[in-house]
């Protein structure tokens, strides 16, 4: 029996983020999965290139989508970005290069992407709590590289540690991709105010994960 | 299926999808951890761990976006963007989300073709919309009255270029090139007044001063009030420091030297040309004949190099080259030959 952290979807289909649910409990059982699988869409894309990316895109879409949004904190980033490693897939013929199986490499890729991303945009603002000293101290140990699992993890926690009122709002936001004055409406509270919040979640974020030593130990993390 | 040595602690673990799943959940001990992340390094065992994440990522979905659509985006992407000759890691693809938006990059040209003559016509056309521009030509001055009462009195061979609704924008603002002598009036509401030249920014609070902006450098003579300039900073993007100007005082600003001068002057000498004078005050000849080269618009050649050492002073009346040109040569003992618009000394 597992703790699943499940994403509950509202009555109109629309995915929430667990955090603004409940947590249930699921006594689902693990499929056992057997050895690889992708030899139909290996024989697949030596005939046809154009079904077997299709067929690609149907198997990992979606645990991709998944697997970014834990990285991004965004769907929308999330999707905008594993879709475009499928259009550089199919475009630029990665399909011939792979030599390990293609879900390690749309993982790989999807993975390396999403950290090159947030990295950027924590990077874009500039941050009032990451000391100098701390990057310099924490000297880069190969041993210490932080993995995507405790990365995503981090972040999780980051999320779950905001205040209830900025919380909401930060998931409102960046989570689902919600428009300030949407927000603003929904909550019954002023623009600036959600703004605050947001950018609040944000600096939380990087100054954390800065703490953790992700952001400068990002260019030695290898997935 | 695993045996790892860890820190010379052999430490035994069979590695699991359920294990990994705690793993991925972050409810491992730290020991477990490491364990993972050393057996995770190895190629071979790539295969399974990701085997594993994408069930996982199945099994406890995080986000379930919408496959469908996103399909349909997939294949018309697909279908439109034929993959390109072998060249492995060298061409950036348009990403899907902007394809939606582009039908095909040969509209684009097609578009661009077609547009961008027209964009260049429109804004020209909005440049005349938006400004009056006042030109003189050489040998002649020109005295403008803009709405707000200032006057600009433009030398030869000068263009003032005007905002036709000049108090819409906030600020009374124009664009020197040449020389040109300001009085500008005190306005109760628009207090600014900005004088932009290629190397100089004047702002004005009620004033009378000359500015020229000629041959790469720029200078300003302020005859009474008070201004602040700030040197327009060429290569840096940020505004140089702006310096107060007080009456009597010259700033200049040259090519080879970017820094501005601040110099103690006779304001007089510098805007006697409105009544159609040319005052100098040991002023070097060879400056004396470029300010008439600008004002008239010919050329000098000397041949007689000890000349351009010489220096002058003295009043030049300033609505004849031909009596300019006979004066100087009575004082320096010349002889002047004149081609068109070349005037060669001798």
């Amino acid at each position: 029996m597992y703790i699943s952290i499940r994403s509950d979807s509202t009555p109109d289909g629309q995915p929430v983020h667990p955090l603004l649910t409940s947590v249930s409990m699921s006594d689902e059982t693990l499929p056992v999965d057997g050895p690889d699988q992708e030899w139909i869409i290996r024989t697949t894309i030596k005939e046809s290139p154009m079904q077997g990316c299709e067929l690609l895109f149907r198997r990992y879409y979606s645990p991709l989508c998944s697997h970014a949004v834990r990285i991004l904190y965004s769907q929308t980033i999330a999707e905008d970005l594993v879709a475009d490693v499928f259009c550089d897939f199919w475009a630029n013929r990665l399909f011939e290069q792979v030599n390990t199986s293609y879900r390690a490499y749309l993982f790989r890729m999807v993975r390396n992407r999403s950290i090159n991303y947030l990295q950027r945009e924590l990077h874009k603002q500039p941050s009032e709590t990451v000391s100098e000293n701390y990057i310099e101290n924490s000297s880069v140990h190969p041993e210490q590289q932080l993995s995507v699992e405790e990365l995503y993890q981090a972040i999780e926690q980051t999320v779950h540690s905001l205040p209830a009122q900025c919380k909401k709002v930060f998931l409102l936001s960046r989570y689902e991709g919600k428009r300030t004055h949407e927000i603003a409406e929904q909550m019954q509270i002023s623009p600036r105010t959600v703004e605050t919040h947001i950018s609040k979640g944000l600096s939380t974020l990087r100054s954390n994960l800065t703490k953790m030593g992700f952001i400068s130990f990002l260019l030695w993390l290898i997935s | 299926m695993c045996l790892i040595d860890i820190r010379s602690r052999t430490i035994e673990m069979i590695i699991t999808k359920e294990i990994l799943f705690e793993y991925f959940f972050g409810r491992v001990t730290t020991v477990q951890k490491e364990v993972i992340e050393e057996w995770k390094k190895k190629p071979e065992n790539e295969d399974f761990f990701f085997a594993c994440l994408e069930e996982w990522e199945n099994s406890y979905p995080q986000h379930r976006p919408n496959e469908a659509a996103a399909l349909e985006r997939y294949k018309r992407f697909m279908l439109e963007m034929p993959p390109q000759a072998r060249q492995p890691n060298k061409i950036k693809v348009q990403p899907l989300n902007t394809i939606q938006r582009k039908p095909s990059q040969w509209y684009w040209m097609a578009a661009a073709a077609v547009l961008l003559p027209l964009i260049f016509m429109s804004l020209w056309q909005v440049e005349y919309f938006y400004y009056q521009t006042y030109t003189t030509q050489f040998g002649e001055t020109k005295t403008i009255i803009l709405a707000d009462q200032s006057q600009v009195v433009l030398n030869a061979h000068s263009t003032l270029k005007v905002p036709r609704d000049m108090f819409a924008a906030g600020a009374r603002e124009v664009w020197l090139t040449g020389e040109g002598f300001f009085n500008i009036a005190k306005h109760p509401i628009h207090q600014k007044f900005l004088v932009h030249t290629d190397k100089l920014d004047i702002e004005v609070l009620g004033t009378k001063f000359n500015v020229s902006d000629r041959r790469g450098s720029a200078r300003i003579v302020l005859e009474e009030g008070k201004v602040k300039v700030t040197p327009v900073a060429v290569d840096a993007p940020e505004r140089e420091e702006a310096l107060v100007m007080h009456p009597g005082e010259s700033i200049e600003v040259t090519s080879a030297r970017r820094a501005p001068v601040k110099k103690y002057v006779k304001p007089e000498l510098y805007t006697a040309w409105r009544e159609n004078k040319l005052i100098f005050e040991q002023t070097p000849l060879f400056e004396v004949l470029q300010t008439i080269e600008d004002y008239y618009g010919i050329q000098f050649v000397v041949e007689d190099s000890s000349l351009s050492k010489e220096q002058f002073t003295g009043v030049l009346p300033n609505n004849d080259l031909g009596v300019i040109l006979k004066s100087l040569s009575r004082t320096y003992g010349f002889t002047i030959y004149r081609e068109e618009q070349t005037v060669r000394l001798q």
